[in-house]
C-alpha cells in the first residue's frame, strides 16, 4: 500500500473537534442568491435604515402617508421625521475635532437648537447641495411622502467637495409649520468606512430593525424584499448523501431534480410533487397563513437551491474527483477544455435565441399566449447565454490568476461538448427546437457532467498551498452555478410544448438557417469586435489595469447592443449567424 | 517539532475507530483501518495525513507560559498539625517536617485581601482550608470565612469555600456553618472499615473509621448548598475500589474520587507499577459501573470519571496538570506562598508571601513546569489531558504512573464515545454537575 493518504472523512465528536472543524461557509465573494440563509435575491438589511442617519447627529424615519388615518391623528405626519438628536457617539462629530463645521454642529446640538429640536414634531423641510435646493412639498404645499423624500436623500452626494445644508421644520397637530426653520450645515454620511464596513454610527440591530419576521402571517404571501432572509418559491429536494451514486449523482434523478414548492404543507416524500407554474396554482397546497406562525421554523434551510436536512454537508470534493496532478495540468484543461466549452455553450444559446420569433409581431389569433411565452422564453434564454459568458470570464480569471504574465485570453469555442463520461455531442448551431431544448436540458442537468466540470479545479484549489482563497471561492462558484440554467430550460420546455402541433415549424420559431459569412458580414464583424475587445479587457484586468479594462468592457457592451440588433435583422430574413463554419462534424 | 505520531492517539470501541487529535484534545470518528494505515506511514506521510485532516493549524497550546495571572485560589494551611498519624502523609503528620503551628488571623485576612485585590468584578475566587487538620483551628476558619464572604459581596466577587478534613473533629454545628457558606467538604476516607483504619490511625494507633462516619453523618444529612465528597488515597493496601466506591456513594456522598499514593516522605505505601496496573483495572471496573448508571439515567458520582467525561467533551487541553503556581497557591501558617498545599514549607516551590503576592519565582516555575519542557511528556499523546502529572509527585518521585494515566485516559476516551453516542444529553451541564 502506498503512503498516499486515502481520502477519508472524519467526524468530529467533542466540542473542540466540532469547533475547530473547517465548516464550509459562505466565501467572501458569495452572491446574495447563493449564500446560506439568503436563497432568493434578497437583503440582509433594510437599505432605508442607512439613510435615517444621513446627516451627522440626527436620526430620521421615513414616514408614509397613513392608509387609514384615525380622525384624531395629527395632520401631515408623512415625510422625513426627526426621531431624535444623537451626536454623542457619532464618528463624524468627534468632540475634539478642529473642523469648524463639526464644532458648529456640536454647538448647535448642545445648545438651544438641540433643546428646540427635542420638543414638537420636526421634519426635513429641504436639502441643498451644489447650489440646488429641493423642498419636500408638492405644488399644493402638501409634504411629500417619506419614501419620496428618501429617494432624494439617496441622491445626495458625499465627500469633502459636497457640503449639504438641511432645514428642519416643526409641524403642529394640524400639520402647520409653527416655528422658524432650523438650518444646519454639514456633510452626508458615508455609510461605509474606508475598510468597507458599516459606519459605527449605526447601533447593533439598527439596519435590520424594519425587516419583517418570518413568524408573521404574511411571510407566506409577501413578495417584498424586507425579510431578514428572503424565501425561495421553488427548491429541489434534499438528496441524502448515502443515496448518491459513486459519481456523486443522485440515484433517482427525477426526485433530485423536481422543483418543489418550498412552502408546501405536505413535507412527506409523497408531498414532493412538482410545483405548478404559478403562485396561484400552488396556493392550495401551501401551509396556510395561520400555520406559518407555528411552522416557520420547520421550513427547510435551502443551500444552492436545494433543501438541506439537519446538517449541511458540503460536497465539493465529490468521490472520485482527484485534484489535477499539477497547476500546469489545470491551466491546460482550463485553456483547452473548460473555457472553450463555455464559449461554445454561450454561442449555441445565442444562436437559438435569435431563432425565437419576435413577440411584438406574432399574431394572437391562433395562439393568444404566444406573445407572453415568447417574452419569457427570450428572456430566459438570454439569461442562460449571459450566464455562460460569465462562466467564460471566470474561467479566464482563473487562468490569469494562475498564469500571471503568461496569461493569454481564451475566447475560442470548443469543437464538441462532453455531456457524460462517454457521451460527446458535437457543437451545433440550431434553432430552439424541442430536440434542442432536450439536449440543452441534458447538458445543464444538475450534478451532470457540465455542472461538475469544475470539480477538479475545486479539488486542486482547495489545497492550502494556494494561499489565495479567492481562487478557490471562484472555482466553487463556477462549479456550483448553473442549476438555474437547468430550471430555465425545463420551464422553456413546459411553456413551449403546446406549440408543437406536429405540423411544420412550431409557431414560436423563426425558420432560420446558418447563413454564409457574406450574408452575416455585419454581425460577424461586430462579433469579432466583441471578442477583440474582451481580449483586451481580460489582458488589462490580468495586469491590474482596471480602468483600461473597464473602458474595453464598456465598448464591448455597446457593441453587443449593436450585435443584437444585427442578429435580429438577420433572423428576420431567416439567416442565422455562422459563429463557426458548419461543415465540420 | 513533535513527531507526527505523538500528535494523534487512535482507539477503538464497538462503534468503530476513533482518533484523539492531541492538539486541542479533539475527538473524531475515523474509518476503520485508519490507525493501521497511519502506523505504516513514514513521518512525512503522517504529516501529510494530519494536514489533510486539517489538524496542522496553529497549535492550541504554544510554548509560552501564562503571564501576570491573577491569584484565583488560595489554600490556607490553617493548622500545620494533625491528630491522625496517616502512614503516608505528604505533610508528615501535618507539620510539613517543621514545628507544629497554627495560622494567625493576620495571615488569613491578608490571604483573603490578596484574593479580592486580584479579582475582577463578577469573577470567582476560591478559598480552601487545609492542614494538617484544619479543624484544629476552627475559630480561624469561621472568622476567615465570614470575613471573605462579606468582602467578596462588597466587591461584587463570587467566593467559593472548601475544606479538606480527616473528619474526626467535625461537630454538628460545623454542618450548619458549612451549609450556610456552601462549602465543598472533602473527607479523607481510605476505604471501608478496617481498610481505612490500617492507613489512617490516630496517634495512639487506633483506627478512625467509626468515629469519622458518626461525625460526618450530620453533614451528609444537611448537604444542600454544601457538597460533601469522599476522597480515597489508593495505596497497595486498599485496592478494593468498586466496593469502596459503591459503599460511599450509597452513604450519600456527593462525590467519591480516587488518587494513587505516589510519593510519601517516608516512601511508605507508595504504589509500585504492579499496584498501578491493578489500580487501573479496578478503576475501569468502577468506570463500567458509572457507564451503566449513565445509560440508565442514574446519578453515580464517581468523580474521576465524571470529571473526565466533562473534560473530554469540552476538549480540555492544558500545558499544566493544575493551577499550582499559576492562579493557585498554598499559604503556610506563616503567610508564605508555595505552589500548592502540598508544597507548603518546601523551598523548591516557594514563591513569595501573601502580603506582597507571588514573586519572580512564579514565572520561572511556570516556564519550567510547562509540559513542553517535561520529558517524556513532550512526546506523549496524553500530554494535554494529563498536563505532565502532579508537580509534587513528579519532583519528589518522578513519573511512575504514566502507563496508568494513559490507560485510564484511553478507557475514558472509549467511554466518552460510547456515552456520547448513547446519551448525548448527558454531556454539558449534566456531566459538569456530577463532576
Amino acid at each position: 500500500m502506498s503512503d498516499k493518504p486515502a481520502p477519508i472523512r472524519i467526524k468530529p465528536r467533542n466540542l473542540t473537534a466540532r469547533a475547530a472543524y473547517k465548516v464550509p461557509g459562505n466565501p467572501d465573494n458569495t452572491r446574495l442568491d447563493g449564500s446560506v440563509g439568503n436563497c432568493f435575491p434578497g437583503l440582509e438589511m433594510d437599505v432605508r435604515d442607512l439613510d435615517r442617519r444621513f446627516f451627522p447627529g440626527l436620526v430620521f424615519n421615513a414616514v408614509r402617508v397613513p392608509l387609514n388615518p384615525v380622525p384624531e391623528a395629527p395632520e401631515n405626519a408623512q415625510g422625513f421625521h426627526l426621531v431624535y438628536v444623537d451626536y454623542f457617539y457619532d464618528p463624524m462629530l468627534p468632540d475634539d475635532s478642529s473642523t469648524p463645521w463639526v464644532q458648529d454642529l456640536l454647538d448647535a446640538y448642545r445648545g438651544e437648537i438641540g433643546a428646540e429640536l427635542s420638543s414638537g414634531r420636526w421634519f426635513l423641510a429641504w436639502v441643498e447641495q451644489g447650489g440646488r435646493r429641493i423642498s419636500f412639498r408638492d405644488d399644493t404645499g402638501k409634504p411629500y411622502d417619506g419614501m419620496l423624500v428618501w429617494r432624494f436623500i439617496r441622491s445626495l452626494e458625499c465627500g469633502d467637495d459636497h457640503p449639504v445644508t438641511i432645514a428642519l421644520e416643526r409641524r403642529n397637530h394640524d400639520g402647520v409649520v409653527d416655528a422658524p426653520p432650523v438650518v444646519l450645515h454639514g456633510y452626508r454620511r458615508q455609510y461605509r468606512t474606508e475598510a468597507g464596513v458599516f459606519d459605527t454610527a449605526y447601533d447593533p440591530g439598527e439596519l435590520t430593525q424594519s425587516l419583517c419576521n418570518p413568524w408573521s402571517h404574511d411571510f407566506r404571501d409577501c413578495g417584498c424584499h424586507y425579510w431578514p432572509s428572503n424565501h425561495p418559491d421553488v427548491v429541489t429536494a434534499e438528496v441524502p448523501h448515502d443515496t448518491r451514486l459513486p459519481t456523486g449523482a443522485p440515484d433517482d434523478p427525477v426526485v433530485a431534480e423536481t422543483y418543489l414548492d418550498w412552502l408546501r404543507s405536505d413535507k412527506s416524500p409523497s408531498g414532493n410533487v412538482a410545483a405548478l407554474n404559478t403562485v396561484e396554482q400552488n396556493r392550495p397546497f401551501q401551509i396556510d397563513h395561520y400555520e406559518v406562525n407555528q411552522m416557520w421554523s420547520d421550513l427547510p434551510i435551502v443551500v444552492e437551491g436545494r433543501e438541506t436536512g439537519e446538517v449541511y454537508e458540503a460536497d465539493t470534493d465529490l468521490p472520485g474527483v482527484e485534484p489535477y496532478e499539477s497547476v500546469a495540468a489545470m491551466v491546460k484543461d482550463l485553456q483547452t477544455r473548460l473555457a472553450p466549452m463555455e464559449m461554445t455553450l454561450s454561442l449555441q444559446y445565442l444562436y437559438a435565441y435569435f431563432s425565437l420569433a419576435d413577440p411584438e409581431t406574432v399574431g394572437s389569433e391562433r395562439w393568444p399566449t404566444l406573445k407572453d411565452d415568447l417574452i419569457f422564453a427570450r428572456r430566459a434564454l438570454l439569461e442562460v447565454a449571459i450566464g455562460e459568458m460569465t462562466h467564460m470570464r471566470w474561467a479566464n480569471q482563473l487562468l490569469w490568476s494562475l498564469q500571471g504574465e503568461d496569461y493569454e485570453p481564451v475566447l475560442t469555442p470548443a469543437l464538441a461538448l462532453p455531456i457524460g463520461p462517454k457521451r460527446i455531442i458535437p457543437r451545433s448551431l440550431r434553432p430552439l427546437t424541442p430536440e434542442a431544448i432536450d439536449d440543452f436540458i441534458e447538458i445543464e442537468r444538475p450534478d451532470g457532467f457540465i455542472d461538475r466540470a469544475y470539480a477538479q479545479c475545486v479539488a486542486t484549489l482547495e489545497h492550502k498551498a494556494f494561499t489565495d482563497r479567492r481562487l478557490y471561492a471562484l472555482a466553487v462558484r463556477i462549479d456550483t452555478d448553473g442549476d438555474e440554467h437547468f430550471l430555465r430550460f425545463r420551464q422553456m420546455k413546459d411553456v413551449l410544448a403546446k406549440y408543437q402541433t406536429g405540423r411544420g415549424t412550431p409557431a414560436y420559431l423563426r425558420p432560420i438557417q446558418v447563413g454564409s459569412e457574406t450574408q452575416a458580414k455585419e454581425a460577424l464583424d461586430l462579433f469579432r469586435r466583441i471578442t477583440d475587445g474582451l481580449e483586451q479587457a481580460y489582458q488589462n484586468e490580468a495586469q491590474n489595469r482596471f480602468t483600461e479594462a473597464q473602458e474595453y468592457i464598456q465598448q464591448v457592451r455597446d457593441t453587443m447592443k449593436s450585435f443584437r440588433v444585427a442578429g435580429e435583422a438577420l433572423a428576420e430574413k431567416g439567416i442565422g449567424i455562422p459563429f463557426w463554419p458548419e461543415v465540420e462534424t | 517539532m513533535t513527531h507526527p505520531s505523538a500528535e494523534v492517539h487512535f482507539f477503538e470501541t464497538t462503534l468503530g475507530e476513533h482518533m484523539l487529535a492531541v492538539d486541542g484534545s479533539r475527538v473524531f470518528d475515523v474509518p476503520d483501518g485508519t490507525a493501521d494505515h497511519f502506523a505504516r506511514m513514514t513521518a512525512e506521510g503522517q504529516r501529510g495525513f494530519l494536514s489533510k485532516m486539517g489538524l496542522d493549524g496553529v497549535p492550541f497550546i504554544d510554548d509560552a507560559p501564562p503571564r501576570r495571572m491573577p491569584v484565583r485560589s488560595l489554600s490556607l494551611a490553617v493548622a500545620q498539625k494533625c491528630n491522625l498519624a496517616c502512614t503516608y502523609c505528604y505533610a508528615s503528620q501535618g507539620s510539613f517536617g517543621g514545628p507544629a503551628r497554627s495560622m494567625e488571623w493576620e495571615v488569613a485576612k491578608a490571604s483573603v485581601d490578596r484574593l479580592i485585590m486580584d479579582a475582577e468584578p463578577r469573577s470567582r475566587i476560591n478559598l480552601a482550608f487545609l492542614g494538617g487538620e484544619p479543624l484544629i483551628n476552627r475559630d480561624l476558619i469561621r472568622k476567615t470565612t465570614i470575613y471573605a464572604a462579606e468582602h467578596a459581596q462588597r466587591n461584587n466577587v463570587d467566593v467559593g469555600f472548601s475544606i479538606t478534613t480527616n473528619g474526626t473533629l467535625l461537630r454538628p454545628e460545623d454542618a450548619e456553618f458549612f451549609e450556610d457558606h456552601a462549602f465543598a467538604v472533602t473527607i479523607s476516607l481510605d476505604g471501608v472499615g478496617k481498610a481505612h483504619d490500617r492507613l489512617r490511625p490516630n496517634r495512639g494507633g487506633r483506627g478512625s473509621y467509626d468515629i469519622i462516619l458518626r461525625k460526618v453523618q450530620p453533614l451528609l444529612d444537611k448537604q444542600h448548598h454544601m457538597q460533601v465528597g469522599a476522597r480515597v488515597t489508593v495505596t497497595p493496601r486498599n485496592l478494593e475500589l468498586p466496593e469502596t466506591l459503591n459503599h460511599f456513594i450509597g452513604m450519600g456522598f456527593h462525590s467519591v474520587g480516587f488518587s494513587p499514593m505516589l510519593a510519601s516522605p517516608t516512601g511508605r505505601e507508595e504504589m509500585s507499577s504492579k499496584d498501578m496496573a491493578e489500580m487501573l483495572s479496578q478503576m475501569i471496573r468502577c468506570g463500567r459501573v458509572f457507564e451503566d448508571a449513565v445509560l440508565q439515567g442514574r446519578r453515580f458520582p464517581f468523580s474521576n470519571m465524571a470529571a473526565a467525561m466533562h473534560e473530554i467533551h469540552r476538549g480540555t487541553h492544558r500545558p499544566y496538570a493544575c493551577g499550582a503556581g499559576g492562579g493557585y497557591f498554598g499559604v503556610s501558617a506563616d503567610g508564605d506562598l508555595f505552589a500548592c498545599h502540598r508544597f507548603v514549607e518546601d523551598d523548591v516551590a516557594a514563591m513569595g508571601n501573601v502580603h506582597d503576592g507571588p514573586d519572580a519565582r512564579r514565572e520561572a516555575w511556570l516556564a519550567e513546569r510547562h509540559v513542553h519542557n517535561q520529558s517524556p511528556c513532550n512526546i506523549c499523546w496524553a500530554r494535554y489531558m494529563c498536563g505532565g502529572g502532579c508537580h509534587h509527585e513528579v519532583i519528589h518521585r518522578g513519573r511512575p504512573a504514566c502507563d496508568y494515566i494513559r490507560g485510564w485516559l484511553d478507557y475514558c476516551l472509549q467511554a466518552y464515545v460510547r456515552l456520547s453516542a448513547a446519551r448525548p444529553n448527558f454531556f454539558g451541564d449534566a456531566a459538569r454537575r456530577s463532576a
